[in-house]
């Protein structure tokens, strides 16, 4: 397990410079000149040279691209060209408001999809399962910044029940500020995570160990929870940990509608703003997440499925 | 039996003290209340930067605004300047030295005194290589303090708006003692002697401003804080609006202006902006370089229906390339809608049967789009296809640059009330922008912008730029479209808010009744 641990860690340095390299040239590749941005109609031939230099742009690309690498080393990412101030702890500030909207949305999709799986596989075929994946083929084709104007309206505008948006200050605050925003990801996450539970537990409920507990004489509950549920939620976490992305690409559009201060949001304006060193420090920081979370679910799988073994 | 003239005397008298008093008691009455606090959106951006000399979006300067003291600041009117951290100048006989008297007692917010030393620092800050507004200061030779209420201020050579340009923003006075010891973190901490301070700041979110309680000013400010909250998303914007998360909304778009008038207590305020909105073409082109196309372009459009179409009414049409300011001349009426003499000024000019042209209009500006859109219709009219390119802002200067265009969507806004800088910015060549751009260069109109510089009559100045304004327009420089309103939502609880045509607003002024 420790070596393991230790040569899954090993391989994220690759891994990462693959990433700095991608994040750096390919952000540089979409048009558009972060002077001429902030200048707007001010951009006058002699005041985007100036601010270039003041920026350090008028440097080769290389580098550019050999301080960003000097920076991560030194454990910094640069200054942030919208604030010139550092980077790190702006990311800092927002990084925990888009790991509660995660965490929190997450939550929501397993409380409405694990009912919603089970149901439908234990009435496979059957009107409620009709319903069931009827509903899921319609919240797959919803647009979540439609979801979250609808919920807007009729939950902050007219029952007046949640903020418009904003993250609050207290742990309370910060659960009644995000609820429609996690709702509005839940909604689009808990699809996937009820086709997948569903089609797990249909699974797993044809396997030959299922049928020898039943002969067992075990009790249909026991069965079920400790057997069927057990072994179908594995692939199901796994599917998580690959929507992660997913989730960090959906809290994308829904910190923006909402006006939620985390990562995403930041990250929409600064690539607008073409914020290189924002925009380089937000993938280095979503790129890391991922992996950690995958390599976290790998060793989930361990708890749930201790045949899982590691080499 | 009490003779009736008395009853009446008696109800008369009753009926007084009642209204007396219901009309001292009556809410939102005119007596302005001190505490309390508003919270109002930014709609573009985040601001970026409290270091006067860097940034150039509105969101930072008008937040500035309110932390920082210039010498003068722009009156109400908008039309003139008042003494702000100066409260008495006067000029030499030659128009090449200003001496400023600074305020008495007038303190920064930790309690050092404001002097002239601060201003003539932040002056010659604001002239230095490291500003990016030094050539707006091209005509300021020094900056001296000969004592600590006094500022000699010397310029190269007479310069009629410089007052205008030592109420910008870029101009704001920092005190030197803490700007030098602290270095660029002062700037994420300001200190200034303005109405407000600033005691938060979450990037990407929002700022909070408190009250300044040894502002020069009494009794301003009114309110205790002010709260600016990010929302660069125009529906996000309204629904917090809606929702009384927020107190006024700035940038209300023209097509929710009539349905927010329908809320209870919501008021949307029009404001008129020194902007202006317009299509350039490249004169050193074909057919751009005769005049009677150009004049043809201007008259085949319908500019109220445009107005109309795009901003819902809300601004006027434009015939000048000055918004409605300072000298603006009011005698420019815009083109009539007349395709009748569009056509016969094409046949005119050779080009019967029409030609094909494009237009830039950057990827993402909607209002943009709809302009372009309105024009390819109208053109189609008098035989002129006009292909609409959308193109990223950055690809649409590359062009423009090497002179590869034909026309080109564009706008403008004044930082300060003197015509000075847009006459530089859009009509006069030795600017270096728009005119330059568009290969439109007319000497007599650079002569008099230049004299128009330095002229210290107003009247004679005046004439000046009156005239420079008529050149323009009659050899139809470009195609104006319209001056449009700012669009401002209000919750009736706030009191005396109001945005002035530089669009800045005085936070210090408004209160609030609940």
């Amino acid at each position: 397990m420790g070596r393991y641990l230790a040569r899954r860690l090993l391989l994220l340095l690759p891994v990462a410079l693959g990433i700095t390299i991608v994040a750096f040239f390919l952000l540089r590749l979409i048009p558009g000149d972060p002077a001429v941005i902030m200048l707007d109609n001010r951009a006058t031939a002699e005041n985007v040279a100036r601010l270039r230099h003041q920026l350090g742009l008028d440097r080769p690309l290389s580098v550019q691209y050999l301080l960003f690498l000097r920076n991560i080393v030194t454990g910094q990412l640069g200054d942030s060209l919208v604030y010139r101030s550092a980077v790190l702890p702006i990311i800092a500030g927002h990084l925990p408001v888009t790991l509660f909207l995660a965490v929190y949305a997450i939550v929501l999709a397993a409380i409405l999809a694990i009912p919603l799986g089970i149901w439908a596989a234990l009435r496979k075929n059957r009107a409620p399962d009709h319903a069931i994946r009827l509903g899921v083929l319609v919240s797959l084709a919803t647009p979540s910044y439609w979801i979250a104007i609808v919920f807007l309206l009729v939950f902050s505008i007219h029952l007046r029940w949640f903020p418009v948006g904003g993250y609050g200050e207290t742990f309370v605050d910060h659960l009644r500020h995000l609820f429609l925003p996690a709702m509005t990801i839940a909604i689009s996450l808990s699809p996937i995570l009820v086709r997948t539970l569903r089609h797990n537990i249909l699974e797993v409920l044809r396997q030959d160990y299922v049928r020898t507990a039943r002969a067992k004489g075990l009790r249909g509950g026991v069965v079920f929870v400790r057997h069927v549920l057990r072994n179908s939620l594995v692939s199901t976490v796994s599917v998580l940990g690959v929507y992660l992305g997913f989730l960090v690409g959906g809290a994308v559009v829904t910190e923006t509608v909402y006006a939620i201060p985390g990562t995403g949001y930041l990250l929409i304006k600064s690539t607008f703003g073409r914020d290189y060193p924002m925009v380089q420090g937000l993938t280095l920081t979503f790129a890391t997440l991922v992996i950690l979370v995958n390599l976290l679910t790998d060793l989930t799988y361990a708890f749930l499925d201790p045949r899982v073994r590691y080499e | 039996m009490r003779r009736p003239g008395r009853s009446y005397s008696l109800l008369f008298a009753a009926c007084l003290v009642v209204g007396l008093v219901g009309i001292s008691l009556t809410p939102g009455s005119s007596a302005p209340k001190t505490g309390g606090k508003v919270r109002m959106s930014l709609a573009d951006s985040d601001v970026t930067s409290f270091d006067p000399i860097v940034p150039f979006d509105n969101m930072s300067i008008w937040t500035m605004l309110h932390v920082y003291d210039q010498l003068v600041r722009v009156g109400k009117d908008g039309r003139s300047v008042e003494p702000d951290a100066a409260d008495t100048w006067k000029v030499s006989q030659d128009g090449k030295t200003w001496t400023f008297h600074i305020r008495n007692g007038i303190k920064f917010s930790d309690g050092s005194p404001l002097t002239a030393a601060d201003a003539a620092f932040s002056l010659k800050r604001a002239v230095s290589k490291d500003s990016n507004f030094a050539d707006s200061f091209g005509l300021f030779e020094d900056a001296a303090a000969p004592d600590a209420s006094t500022l000699v201020v010397t310029l190269k050579k007479p310069w009629a708006s410089f007052l205008a340009y030592a109420s910008l923003y870029t101009a704001s006075i920092v005190p030197e003692k803490l700007v030098n010891a602290q270095g660029k973190d002062f700037w994420e901490k300001p200190v200034g002697s303005g109405p407000y301070v600033l005691t938060e700041w979450i990037k990407n979110d929002h700022l909070t401003l408190k009250r300044n309680p040894g502002y020069w000013q009494k009794p301003y400010p009114y309110l205790d804080e002010l709260r600016f909250d990010v929302l660069t998303d125009d529906n996000t914007r309204m629904l917090k609006l809606r929702s009384g998360e927020l107190d006024i909304a700035t940038n209300v778009p023209p097509n929710q202006v009539e349905a927010l008038r329908k809320t209870k207590g919501l008021a949307v305020e029009l404001f008129p902006q020194l902007r202006f909105d317009f299509v350039y073409y490249n004169h050193g082109k074909k057919p751009f370089d005769d005049l009677r196309v150009r004049q043809a372009l201007n008259y085949a459009l319908d500019r109220p229906a445009m107005l109309k179409a795009v901003m819902f009414g809300y601004g006027k049409v434009a015939a000048s390339m000055l918004p409605p300011m300072l000298y603006w001349n009011d005698q420019l009426k815009p083109y009539a809608h007349d395709v009748a003499k569009a056509k016969a000024l094409m046949k005119e000019a050779g080009y019967a049967n029409g030609f094909s042209t494009e237009i830039l209009v950057v990827a993402g500006d909607n209002q943009a789009s709809q302009i372009a859109t309105i024009l390819k219709d109208a053109y189609r009219e008098i035989g002129i296809d006009v292909k609409v390119t959308l193109l990223e802002a950055g690809a649409i200067r590359a062009r423009r640059k090497v002179s590869d265009f034909d026309m080109i969507k564009g706008y403008y806004t004044s930082d300060v009330i003197d015509p000075d800088e847009l006459i530089a910015f859009g009509i006069d060549a030795a600017g270096g922008a728009v005119a330059k751009w568009m290969n439109f260069k007319n000497e007599h109109l650079s002569t008099l912008a230049a004299a128009a510089n330095s002229e210290m009559n107003a009247k004679k100045r005046e004439t000046m730029i009156h005239e420079v304004q008529k050149i323009a327009y009659d050899q139809a420089a470009v195609i104006p479209l319209f001056y449009a309103d700012n669009r401002t939502a209000i919750w009736d609880h706030v009191k005396d808010f109001s945005q002035l045509p530089t669009a800045n607003y005085r936070l210090w002024e408004a209160w609030v009744s609940k």
